[in-house]
């Protein structure tokens, strides 16, 4: 039980949550548009992935209008970084620390 | 794509480039906060400068008019930090800097109020300003510039043609601004300027929900309109410099001047031809 890989977070094991997260980890909150075009995904897998992430409490939403336009902004929480970071050093202690 | 499993070194590969990809995005924001940081620099310059210099005709109120343009500038920034897609949290550093340079600034202006005014002071409270205003976004655009190495450069905030409403509130923006150059005439006319400016505003940034909110027109404005804004400011307060040290113009050439600081932003909001 020791090996680095039970370290791993299930819920980042897909590219989209993986993706999302890290790209929330360099952001205060990012919009649902913007986090389409940095990810390269369609609308419904990021939708899905937000959701997923939501209900483990990884990520919170919050809709905003403002001059008649809605926007949905994506903030990672404080647990939702760590669960990143914990699954990252346990990535690189399963690769060596190489990344590529 | 959403099940399926990634391979480590893939999923470390990909967390390196979002990451890189998150933090060189939001550049346009970027560049909109150093000159906003430039313009706040050149407000607090020219309100110290004016506040401590014992040169200013009793009888004008420079200083009033100045305070509209910040009031417009912030509710247009609201919408165009909406438009970022990416916020992002200032750094302790920066936070510190900010703090010490506001004390540093309100110890200059105390200190030429409990002394004998002096232009200098406000010249060196505007140096102050300024240099933080814009040296905190000017570091925070080398560092995305510097995280950007390497990925493609996305289209910055092209300036596609304007909603009925922001092509309205835009060309009201313009002339408010030459109505404010205007309201340097004399006491009682700026006043009434003064009055009229603050029901416009207070007006737009009642509608911030509706389309009709001048944060829409941040959330629109391309690099043409924030260009147009930024020389209309600029001619602005070069003209609210003038009059605070050579006394107020006589109406033909406020209204010159009037229709000179109207003139860029009006310009650019204007529908190009297609070529």
């Amino acid at each position: 039980m020791n090996h680095p890989r039970h370290q791993l977070d299930e819920a980042l094991l897909t590219p989209v949550r993986l993706s999302l997260m890290a790209a929330l980890d360099e952001a205060a909150e990012a919009d649902f548009a913007t986090l389409r075009e940095l990810l390269d995904v369609a609308d419904s897998p990021l939708s899905k992935a937000i959701s997923h992430l939501q209900a483990i409490g990884y990520v919170r939403v919050e809709k905003r209008t403002l001059g008649g336009r809605a926007r949905t902004w994506v903030a990672a929480t404080g647990d939702g970084r760590r669960a990143l970071a914990a699954h990252v050093a346990a990535l690189q202690a399963i690769t060596g620390g190489a990344s590529g | 794509m959403e099940s399926e499993r990634m391979d480590d070194h893939d999923a470390l590969r990909t967390v390196a480039r979002m990451r890189l990809r998150s933090a060189a995005s939001g550049r346009a924001f970027a560049w909109l906060n150093l000159w906003s940081g430039v313009m706040l620099g050149a407000y607090v310059g020219l309100f110290a400068t004016i506040l401590t210099s014992d040169r200013v005709d009793a009888d004008s109120q420079p200083s009033q008019m100045l305070l509209p343009v910040v009031l417009l500038h912030s509710a247009i920034v609201e919408g165009a930090k909406e438009r970022a897609g990416i916020h992002r949290q200032l750094r302790a550093a920066d936070i510190v800097v900010i703090v010490l340079a506001s004390v540093i600034v309100v110890a200059i202006l105390a200190v030429s109020f409990l002394g004998t005014p002096a232009p200098w002071f406000g010249l060196a409270a505007g140096a102050v300003g300024l240099l933080v205003c814009s040296g905190v976004p000017a570091t925070r655009l080398l560092r995305i510039e510097r995280a950007r190495r390497g990925e493609p450069l996305a289209p910055d905030w092209p300036s596609s043609p304007l909603s009925r409403p922001v092509l309205a509130l835009t060309l009201s923006a313009a002339v408010l601004l030459g109505m404010i150059a205007l309201g340097q005439v004399g006491a009682i006319a700026s006043l009434a300027i003064l009055v009229a400016v603050v029901v416009l505003l207070f007006v737009a940034l009642a509608a911030k929900e509706t389309a009709w909110s001048l944060a829409r027109a941040g959330l629109e404005w391309g690099r043409r309109h924030w260009a147009g804004f930024g020389a209309s400011v600029l001619l602005l307060f070069g003209d609210v410099a003038l009059v605070t040290f050579a006394g107020p113009q006589p109406l033909p050439i406020a209204a010159a001047v009037a229709a000179l600081v109207a003139a860029p932003l009006a310009v650019s909001a204007l529908p190009r031809r297609a070529s």
